[in-house]
């Protein structure tokens, strides 16, 4: 797959998801769409310097290192995972719900880290990768350490973003 | 030694004072202290927390007094901006209490860079030096950071306190 390939297809499923969220009633989705954007955008502000993010078309990036696209794919991410849970677990109670939307995030992750670090989109900073025990997922060369780091990312942003849209949506 | 002895009393005598005024101070405090706690696990890599004693480490340069410290400012800030503006909507008392934070931590991290505990990696101090110092001490890109770290972990607060129904935003004594 080339990076252009990849950018196009990050978009689309990005365009996709917001399009089925529309179809299936969900209200204000432009507004949540830009709420979790903001979200991702802050934690992308704090965790900047210990990733880059190679390789892709310049006018994929925003500034310095941090890309839009790979903002929207995290979004996608996001939004997916509340509609598979939602969607599955509809009368589950959201403190209930929230552990839920880490795994189901976790593991729409990991195949995404993967493809990101075999297109030599993703790599990590020395700064984190100093850090790193070198095993990895098996059957990928995502770091078992995405494993830790992608429910922590998620336990931050998801509830900066339901806080949020519970009380201005 | 004194710096971590200071932070204890501080959060005892927090945690006495705030409980005397909501019931549900202590587990607010919890839920705060688990998301910067979440928070400075992630980043870790980002900073170092030096020269304090080995007990007030939890994992690698992660320390437990720290997080309280963190949890002290977040905490008190909440109450002195709903104490102040009960009244004010979500919205305002967020950002509010986002730029009282602010106003805490900046002499903090002047205290903490001074005493030789905050330090950085190469590549931070590299990415600091992009903008300038305020007070010739405290880097402004901090600052961003402050922003981006407080409102994340303000909002996971705010989120569980909601799912437990925990009011936090009134005080006994304070403005109706």
């Amino acid at each position: 797959m080339n990076i252009l390939l990849f950018e196009a297809l990050v978009v689309i499923v990005t365009i996709g998801i917001l399009a089925y969220m529309k179809y299936s009633g969900q209200k204000n989705v432009m507004k949540r769409f830009g709420l979790m954007l903001v979200a991702v955008f802050l934690f992308q502000i704090m965790s900047e310097p210990m990733w880059v993010n190679n390789n892709l078309d310049s006018w994929a990036y925003l500034y310095g290192n941090v890309s839009w696209v790979l903002t929207f794919g995290w979004v996608s991410i996001f939004f997916l995972t509340f509609l598979i849970v939602d969607g599955v677990f509809k009368k589950m109670q959201e403190k209930n719900k929230f552990w839920l939307y880490l795994l189901v995030a976790t593991i729409i992750t990991v195949p995404a880290e993967s493809l990101i670090l075999k297109l030599g989109i993703r790599s990590y900073a020395d700064v984190l990768s100093q850090t790193f025990s070198g095993l990895m997922i098996p059957l990928t060369q995502v770091p078992i350490e995405v494993l830790f780091a992608v429910p922590m990312i998620s336990a931050l942003i998801i509830p900066f973003y339901k806080y949020i849209s519970s009380k201005y949506l | 030694m004194i710096f971590e002895l200071a932070i204890i009393v501080l959060t005892i005598a927090l945690l006495v004072f705030l409980s005397s005024k909501n019931k549900n101070s202590w587990k607010v405090y919890l839920i705060t202290a688990v998301g910067v706690l979440l928070f400075e696990y992630y980043t870790q890599a980002l900073w170092f927390n030096q020269n304090l004693e080995k007990w007030a480490y939890l994992y690698l340069d992660i320390s437990w007094i720290m997080t309280l410290m963190w949890t002290d400012v977040i905490l008190l800030s909440i109450f002195i901006v709903e104490s102040l503006r009960p009244k004010y909507s979500e919205v305002k008392k967020f950002f509010m209490s986002i730029g009282v934070i602010t106003l805490f931590v900046l002499p903090i991290e002047w205290i903490l860079i001074r005493t030789n505990i905050r330090g950085y990696p190469q590549v931070i101090l590299d990415l600091y030096e992009s903008l300038p110092r305020l007070f010739g001490i405290v880097p402004l890109k901090e600052l961003i950071y402050v922003f981006a770290f407080m409102s994340l972990v303000l909002a996971f607060s705010r989120y569980w306190q909601a799912n437990y129904n925990l009011k936090f935003d009134k005080f006994n004594g304070g403005k109706k």
